[in-house]
């Protein structure tokens, strides 16, 4: 599904992610895992559009997107949420669902109605179908910014569902919300997955990584030290000396 | 032309070019070219009524077309500049604009007399085609399109660009095309006041298009607030009607100006109009209906 080769990424004398090689595999949770600084949201952002490769090629569906404006790689299937939320604040919840059913509102007319934000049509359908997979419905007139951690980190997700892509690419998801959050999280995402969703997590919380996911990729100052299966990666010794050892 | 109906008129451009700087705002760019698109309408349509015989609703519309093109080209540069250094090309472009234009010398015969701008001294016997009723027409027309526009999803994206104009791009949305399009919309608009301007005034030259009416046209929208397009119509307002009211005080009216504008922003620094009291009058509308209905 998603193919990086020889994926080199540099900030002057510095390579954040230094000749990279991964094949995703589809319908399944891909973690990436690694030391701060190691390269993984570099690679999201690198997937994503925000940043042009310096070297190598991203491939997505058998076509590349590397350098690709990020608009136009939203629609042709991969999401994101972010490290840092970037959330409209100045919108309600339901408000930054809509504004990332964009790539579904291709007439004139979607853009221009009204009609197309009441009760029966399907962009509507859709966002109240979101708001209550992720039990944001009584947020729903909320402006974002009053969110707490946890519910901006649900709206991040739902948004991101809006797009209604093949890949979502997720940015430390957990961080911040509650045991229980984390539990509702691991569901939805295994659900999604179920429905044949591709998931790339990067994650801190180790538990919730080697729990949820199929395949874990590791770096290591931007290289890849590490892939395989759960169990393969918790026993490498490179893993263990270079991450996992200080768990 | 009576006083009060000079103050309306005058009001209805000045609220035409406050809206002109807030469909770049809505996108998060404050923009300082409207003058110099305002300008270009001017003696666009100047010419094109007293020189060529054109009716002014093409005349309009042939501005506004050239305005909008001026708008696309200078958007895409403007793209890549923010905050202080958007406004200082921008102000560039309006002083560029307003000196060509002003300088402009050329005489044409119609009807056995010449016409035409004569530099500094300015473009005189601009045919009259509009009065008070066309330029609040216009305002009309340009409220309601913005009202409109802030209940559709174009308007929701609006929104979301100038919150966060990564995160909107990270949601489909192609923030480039959508901020040269409102760029350009707001330098159309602003050629269409300049020919109501200049075919209301019968008269322009480069006096009428200098920094004071750039700084004027930053503080309508500053005083009334940037969050709804309400906001620049009630600074417009207030900075040219409270004025007149303080016709006794001669040259020391531009004092009186400074403290009001001091005042507000000491007062109010989001402007006038914001999202707390805009919330509480929707509040107070929909209590009220309620108790209309009986609900």
């Amino acid at each position: 599904m998603l193919e990086l080769a020889r994926l080199s990424k540099a900030f002057g004398g510095v390579r954040a992610v230094d000749e990279l090689t991964l094949d995703l595999p589809r319908g399944a949770v891909f973690g990436l895992i690694g030391p701060n600084g190691s390269g993984k949201t570099t690679i999201i952002n690198l997937i994503s559009g925000l940043y042009t490769p310096t070297s190598g090629e991203i491939l997505f569906e058998g076509g590349k997107i590397g350098g690709m404006p990020s608009h136009r790689i939203v629609r042709r299937g991969i999401a994101r949420t972010f490290q840092n939320m970037r959330l409209f604040s100045e919108l309600s919840v339901e408000d930054n669902i809509r504004v990332f059913q964009a790539p579904h509102t291709r007439k004139i007319g979607d853009w221009l109605g009204t009609r197309q934000m009441s009760g029966n049509s399907p962009l509507h359908e859709k966002v109240e179908e979101l708001l209550h997979k992720l039990a944001l419905t009584k947020l729903r007139r909320e402006m974002a910014g009053n969110l707490s951690l946890g519910e901006q980190k649900r709206l991040e997700i739902a948004r991101a569902l809006a797009t209604e892509p093949s890949l979502l690419l997720l940015d430390e998801p957990a961080g911040g919300m509650s045991f229980q959050e984390i539990k509702a999280l691991g569901e939805l995402l295994r659900n999604l997955v179920a429905q044949g969703l591709t998931i790339m997590l990067v994650e801190h919380n180790m538990r919730f990584v080697m729990a949820i996911a199929q395949r874990i990729a590791v770096l290591n100052f931007g290289r890849l030290i590490a892939c395989g299966s759960p169990q393969e990666v918790r026993s490498n010794r490179t893993v263990i000396e270079a991450y996992l050892g200080n768990e | 032309m009576g006083y009060v109906e000079t103050i309306l008129s005058v009001t209805g451009l000045n609220i035409i070019l406050a809206l002109s700087v807030y469909f770049s705002l809505t996108v998060g760019q404050f923009s300082l070219a409207q003058v110099g698109f305002w300008a270009i309408g001017a003696y666009g349509s100047a010419t094109l009524t007293a020189l060529f015989g054109w009716p002014l609703i093409p005349a309009l519309m042939a501005v506004a077309l050239v305005c909008g093109i001026i708008g696309v080209i200078l958007g895409f540069p403007c793209l890549r500049i923010r905050g202080i250094y958007l406004a200082l090309a921008t102000l560039g472009f309006s002083q560029v604009a307003a000196q060509l234009l002003g300088n402009l010398q050329f005489r044409i015969a119609v009807e056995g007399v010449l016409r035409g701008p004569e530099g500094l001294v300015g473009f005189r016997n601009i045919p009259v085609l509009t009065s008070v009723y066309g330029i609040y027409v216009f305002v009309a027309l340009l409220v309601a399109v913005l009202w409109w526009i802030g209940r559709t999803r174009f308007g929701m994206a609006l929104a979301a660009v100038r919150d966060d104009d990564v995160a909107a791009e990270f949601a489909g949305i192609n923030v480039v095309f959508v901020k040269v399009t409102m760029f350009a919309l707001g330098a159309a608009v602003a050629g269409i006041g300049g020919g109501l301007f200049a075919n209301y005034t019968s008269f322009i030259s480069a006096q009428d298009f200098g920094f004071h009416q750039t700084l004027f046209s930053l503080l309508y929208v500053a005083v009334g607030g940037i969050f709804t397009f309400i906001g620049p119509v009630v600074g417009a307002i207030l900075l040219t009607v409270l004025p007149e009211y303080v016709r006794f005080l001669g040259e020391n009216r531009a004092i009186f100006y400074g403290v009001i504008v001091l005042v507000i922003m000491l007062l109010r620094p989001r402007g006038l109009i914001d999202r707390s009291n805009l919330s509480a009058v929707r509040k107070l509308w929909r209590s009220k209906t309620a108790t209309r209905t009986g609900a």
